[in-house]
């Protein structure tokens, strides 16, 4: 089935946003920007990675693909993102509390807003619209667990330390476009791949190339790209931190 | 706007759209109207709790009855346009920067960099924005009240009724070129010996969709319903545009789909009201595209939690289930006070049905329902999604009799099972025992428990459970089937909840002698079903390879997920026998 909401890196480069003339730095910058929000705010929730704060950050990519940064804020987006996701995912938060949690967290973004309940509300009509009441995202969390068993040469210690890490990755893949660009599958098995090759696991009998047994013709190449998204967005954000630098003004349309 | 050619081929009944970009534009401080003040109401929150999951479960929605809906959307717009902007090949684009790619760094790094990348403080003045957003949003709602008249023509921004998201067709696209519309689960065979079967699927590597159609007619062309009954007017205006012509994008075969009527409130007509659940009113009503009858469920939004969780679920879930056996649901209209699911009509559901025949079903029928049933929650359980409600009201019969399951408000995708839900899902007399204890290990051998109450109560016409309450729910079942064992049944006998029942005494009423109608096999399978331990249930697959229906699974297992059991050969329903058509030991049970 061809995925509706996976697009190539080229059109996910000629996004709205950038087609209205914003620079892809900027575009990148403001995905991220919303991320954090997603997560921060998230985190103070209670929510988890898996399944909400996931789903909300697909949302979100999803979402800038088809609306520029423009015309919805990014801060309004990944707020609706994420109460829409509560919903979906039966972690469901109120409006009321998801808006407090984001005042109290940013509150140079959101105090600007004087009903920021119904900015959240209206935004979420939005969303459903835009994403087509299409709202179950798969997660790579459930089959990087199934991967993890897949491995009988390597110990149940190694095993584990390399799935936390693989963890942490798709964590923070959620921070890149690479969920609207790489299936949900592939992108389990590429992070655990480069899990294995941070930790320097053996794999002892198992053949290196050990996805091709689900996957079919998925060169090393494409693996290592997507691994890269996630490496490239590490060291972008150990030199400029996400909300280290003055956020420019978006300006309106 | 996007469709249309130009003004002039514009139809005069049909009044222009307008976009997000056109209402930014005209932005316009007066016509600001603060929601406050057009829900006084709304404001007075209730105190303050905290946030839990259990908050949406007592949500009672009142149902606006009786308002007048067609004057009431004339105004609201659509989306789409700007929803299914495309990427523009032409516009030149900022190549992304190189960056450097790092070598590897090791996880201790990593950490190191996350617990960095935590702290940052992010300093700076950050968008100061304007109320930009909020001023549309207030515009966007103050049109719909304030009507199209004078301040829509001066911004030529005329509205349209409601928003298309034309469910059905966009599937049908996938299915009607022959493309998978599934990925297979990973069979057995492809798992590496030694290594217990894995959930995992097959995925195909994504390939550009072709763009390449070959010419055909409209309704091939656009995937629709054969028996769509196209206006004459879209037909000519199809043909004179280059529309067809064109490789079909999502957005021109929207555009289509919404100039042919669907996601309109005006395609459907509303007729009499059917039911009112918790959360939706049901009304019967015809679709002015087919002439067909439709079951218009209506959502009222929320104003303080918008659209109801278990509305969103239901649309989520159901606009990916695809089956004969399955409630189609053919358009969502989403206005910014209603969400309205069209679905097919279906006239009745089970209990109606046996309630018409006096509770007395042909047991070649029950046979032949029980079939369908499985083979609609098999395709479910397949696709992760448990039903969770099932009640002979949530099966709806066909007039052909066709079973359907219908009613997916609480139906979830299967998730992690470290989750958990609330415990309040399954209407009392078909809940596993599990649950009315509080397990919240909910996997698809939760609906499988509510398929044998089922089947019981379709073949003697009386539910096998009928308690009032979880502690008499739970006494009926344990009369009935006998306490459970901790030696056997441990699951059940370690819930903390189990303990006040764990030395009661039953008077025994076992099951055999109440079902003198069900043969060997079938009572077999009812077992089967009726099993304390979730993971002793039968799945729904299993069960329709069973003995007792292996023989109708085999002649419908050539047919695809959307075709009717009906359709296979040797398959029928047969006529059900009136009260006094019936030899005298079958009235035995009205003496």
């Amino acid at each position: 089935m061809i995925n509706r909401w996976i697009w190539t890196s080229d059109e996910v480069k000629n996004a709205p946003s950038i087609r209205a003339g914003m620079s892809q730095k900027e575009e990148t910058r403001l995905r991220r920007e919303g991320c954090k929000i997603v997560v921060e705010v998230g985190s103070t929730l209670r929510l988890k990675a898996n399944p909400t704060m996931a789903t909300a950050s697909t949302y979100f990519h999803r979402f800038y693909m088809y609306h520029t940064f423009s015309d919805f804020p990014r801060e309004l987006t990944a707020l609706g993102c994420l109460f829409l996701a509560g919903k979906v995912e039966e972690t469901p938060k109120k409006c009321r509390d998801i808006c407090n949690s984001a005042v109290q967290r940013f509150p140079d973004i959101f105090n600007s807003y004087a009903s920021l309940t119904d900015e959240v509300m209206g935004i979420e009509r939005v969303l459903l619209q835009t994403l087509k009441f299409d709202l179950q995202v798969d997660l790579p969390y459930e089959a990087l667990l199934e991967y993890g068993k897949i491995f009988p040469g390597v110990s149940k210690e190694q095993m584990s330390e390399t799935i936390q890490i693989a963890w942490t990755f798709i964590n923070d893949s959620y921070y890149t476009t690479l969920c609207i660009t790489v299936e949900a599958q592939l992108i389990a098995i590429a992070l655990l791949h480069l899990a294995f090759t941070v930790k320097e696991v053996k794999l002892g009998a198992v053949e290196n190339t050990w996805w091709e047994q689900d996957v079919s013709n998925w060169s090393n190449e494409a693996v290592d790209r997507t691994c890269h998204m996630v490496l490239d967005f590490y060291t972008a954000t150990k030199e400029n931190p996400i909300f280290a630098e003055p956020a420019a003004v978006v300006p309106n349309k | 706007m996007a469709f249309y050619a130009s003004d002039d081929q514009r139809p005069s009944g049909m009044s222009k759209s307008a976009t997000f970009h056109s209402f930014s534009e005209s932005h316009d401080e007066n016509l600001i109207m603060p929601w406050r003040d057009r829900y006084p109401g709304a404001w007075d929150y209730p105190p303050a709790e905290s946030s839990s999951s259990d908050g949406y479960e007592d949500e009672d929605d009142v149902v606006v009855v009786g308002q007048d809906i067609t004057a009431d959307y004339l105004g609201q717009m659509v989306l789409h346009d700007v929803v299914s902007s495309h990427p523009n090949p032409d516009v030149e684009f900022d190549e992304q920067e190189e960056e450097e790619r790092t070598t590897t760094p090791t996880s201790e790094q990593l950490i190191e960099e996350n617990k960095i990348r935590n702290g940052q403080k992010k300093k700076g003045d950050l968008m100061k924005r304007s109320s930009t957003f909020t001023s549309w949003l207030n515009m966007f709602v103050n049109k719909r009240r304030s009507g199209t008249s004078s301040s829509a023509s001066q911004h030529r921004s005329y509205i349209r009724p409601s928003v298309s998201l034309s469910v059905v067709q966009e599937a049908t696209v996938l299915g009607s070129d022959g493309e998978s519309v599934e990925v297979s689960p990973c069979t057995s065979d492809q798992t590496p010996t030694g290594v217990p079967p894995r959930y995992i699927v097959n995925v195909k590597m994504r390939q550009k969709p072709s763009r390449k159609w070959s010419e055909e007619e409209i309704q091939k062309r656009l995937s629709l319903p054969a028996d769509l009954r196209l206006p004459v007017a879209v037909v000519e205006k199809l043909n004179r545009t280059p529309t067809l012509d064109q490789p079909l994008t999502r957005k021109n075969r929207r555009a289509s789909l919404s100039e042919i009527g669907f996601g309109k409130l005006e395609t459907y007509e509303k007729l009499e009201k059917l039911g009112e659940g918790t959360y939706a009113t049901v009304y019967r009503g015809r679709s002015l595209l087919t002439n067909k009858f439709v079951a218009l469920k209506e959502i009222r939004l929320e104003q303080e939690e918008g659209a109801p969780c278990t509305a969103i679920r239901e649309v989520s879930l159901l606009r990916n289930l695809r089956h004969a056996n399955v409630v189609t649901l053919h358009d969502i209209i989403h206005t910014d006070r209603l969400l309205t699911l069209v679905f097919e009509y279906v006239d009745r559901d089970l209990k109606q049905y046996m309630d018409s025949f006096n509770d007395y079903l042909n047991m070649n029928n029950i046979r032949l329902f029980l079939v369908q049933l499985l083979r609609g929650l098999s395709y479910c359980h397949q696709r992760r999604v448990l039903h969770r409600d099932l009640k002979p009201q949530n099966l709806l019969i066909t007039a052909k009799g066709e079973l359907k399951l219908a009613d997916f408000g609480l139906a979830r995708a299967k998730s992690v099972p470290t989750k958990t839900y609330s415990n309040e899902v399954v209407t009392l007399w078909y809940r596993p025992p599990d649950v009315l204890l509080g397990s919240t290990d909910y996997s698809t051998h939760i609906d499988m428990w509510g398929v044998g109450c089922i089947l019981f109560e379709m073949v003697t016409g009386r539910a096998l459970f009928p308690g009032s309450t979880v502690d008499q729910q739970l006494g009926l079942i344990f009369r009935t089937l006998g306490a459970p064992r901790p030696d056997r049944h441990p699951t059940i006998c370690e819930r903390p909840a189990f303990q006040p029942y764990s030395d009661r005494e039953y008077h025994h009423q076992p099951l055999y002698p109440q079902i003198p109608r069900l043969e060997t096999y079938g009572y077999e399978l009812l077992v089967k079903f009726l099993q304390y331990e979730g993971r002793d249930r039968i799945s729904a697959a299993d069960a329709m390879r069973h003995p007792y229906l292996k023989n109708i699974t085999a002649k419908i297992a050539h047919l695809r997920d959307e075709q009717s059991v009906l359709e296979a050969e040797g398959i029928k329903i047969e006529r059900e026998r009136p009260l006094y058509e019936r030899k005298s030991y079958d009235l035995m049970k009205y003496i």
